[in-house]
């Protein structure tokens, strides 16, 4: 995680794989662990209030448009998905506590077991609060990145007709079908470029990654990268005629991001 | 030509397109310019113009690149470890080079750490994807200038 790892520290060992514990089935609680975790809450404290400040610097960079908005995206949303997970697992730890304290007093356990099951519930509850923190802090930025995101993109677009207008003649025609059909698939306005040969227009978001380039002759070709997966998919030399049924399910994937 | 394994590359290309977020790395930020693709001939590949970190400063790269400081510009930083991993679609890799230039600029300061990487050629047979695949992986790559003496602090 390049850019975000320039703001905000890694999660302590423990926060990484609970959420990693949280995506498979045979949950087992390593008490040893956790109880190593609650006798450091200040660990996590200092984590929390280390991240929050982090963010808190990313998003002033964002709103100086100083920051890669599309990579941190990218990555803030896996920091997110992790925290909530952590975040859920202290919960679900809180809540199993509170379950045995239950019990235990029910069925009159010694005290040694109702003082475990009350420091594992505590402890854990702790721990939740803080962790959720930190997740809050993430959604509360990806939030605001995606809104910056937004507004940028619809400033951009008054620019690019600018853009357009500085075209020639005979292959600004061709141009405008295609940017007229990709805004029937309600893509926003790429990054564009003429290459020498004809007008390459890319357009990025998450994992997915597309180039379209048209040609004076009135063909075009179409690329598609997914970042999560080995290899590409293209179409080369197609007539303008098929933009529309080319491109509308890479529109679909870059929409859903 | 001797190769560049472990470096910091520095990419300033030459922006004529536009995009909507100008700190952002492009894919015309890595395809081959005119001037670019014509210096390939015989056995020698497509190779797009960076510096080596160590041996070009930035104010030397933007000198031999005749760029005033006060123009608007964009500058990106790539590891050379990681461009050597890239595929070119025909089994092999993205390799780096040290690059000699040309009379006279061959005789500024910095100019011995003028690099290319390559081989960005689009060989017989082979689809134009190949080159925007590379192009692709080289914007996932590049960090703006500075990055990584940041992150290194």
């Amino acid at each position: 995680m390049y850019l975000l790892g320039q703001y905000v520290p890694e999660p302590p060992a423990l926060v990484r794989s609970l959420s990693e514990m949280a995506e498979t089935t045979a949950k087992e609680f390593d008490v040893d662990s956790l109880r190593a975790a609650f006798r450091s809450k200040q660990d996590y404290e200092r984590h929390a209030n280390a991240v929050i400040a982090g963010v808190g610097r990313l998003r002033e960079d964002a709103r100086h448009r100083s920051l890669d908005l599309e990579s941190a995206l990218r990555e803030i949303k896996t920091y997110e998905r992790e925290a909530r997970k952590a975040a859920d697992e202290w919960k679900r730890y809180a809540e199993a506590g509170d379950d045995f304290i239950q019990k235990a007093t029910r069925f009159r356990m010694p005290p040694e077991h109702v003082e475990f099951a009350q420091e594992f519930r505590d402890g854990s509850a702790s721990l939740r609060d803080i962790q959720t923190r930190v997740w809050r802090e993430y959604l509360e930025c990806r939030q605001e990145l995606e809104s910056l995101r937004k507004a940028r993109l619809a400033e951009y677009l008054n620019e690019w007709d600018s853009l357009l207008d500085s075209i020639s003649s005979d292959f600004r025609p061709i141009i405008d079908s295609a940017w007229r059909a990709a805004k029937g698939l309600r893509l926003w306005a790429p990054e564009a470029s003429l290459t020498g040969e004809g007008f390459l227009m890319v357009w990025d978001r998450g994992a997915h990654h597309v180039q379209v380039e048209v040609y004076p002759n009135g063909t075009f070709d179409w690329f598609y990268r997914d970042r999560s997966e080995e290899g590409y998919k293209f179409g080369e030399g197609l007539p303008l005629g098929e933009f529309r049924v080319s491109i509308a399910p890479l529109a679909k994937v870059l929409r859903r991001g | 030509m001797e190769e560049v394994i472990d470096a910091i590359l520095v990419r300033i290309p030459k922006r004529q397109g536009t995009a909507p977020f100008d700190v952002r790395p492009r894919v015309e930020d890595f395809l081959p310019s005119t001037k670019e693709r014509e210096g390939a001939c015989g056995d020698k590949p497509v190779l797009i113009s960076v510096f080596d970190d160590n041996k070009t400063t930035f104010h030397q790269c933007l000198t031999i690149r005749g760029i005033a400081v006060h123009e608007g510009f964009a500058a990106f930083q790539l590891e050379a470890k990681s461009i050597r991993n890239i595929p070119t679609g025909d089994g092999r890799k993205l390799f780096v080079v040290y690059d000699p230039l040309p009379e006279p600029a061959c005789r500024l300061e910095g100019a011995d750490g003028h690099c290319g990487i390559g081989d960005l050629a689009r060989h017989p047979g082979q689809p134009k994807a190949v080159v925007r695949d590379i192009c692709s992986r080289l914007v996932d790559l590049a960090q703006p200038y500075g990055f990584f003496k940041a992150a290194l602090k």
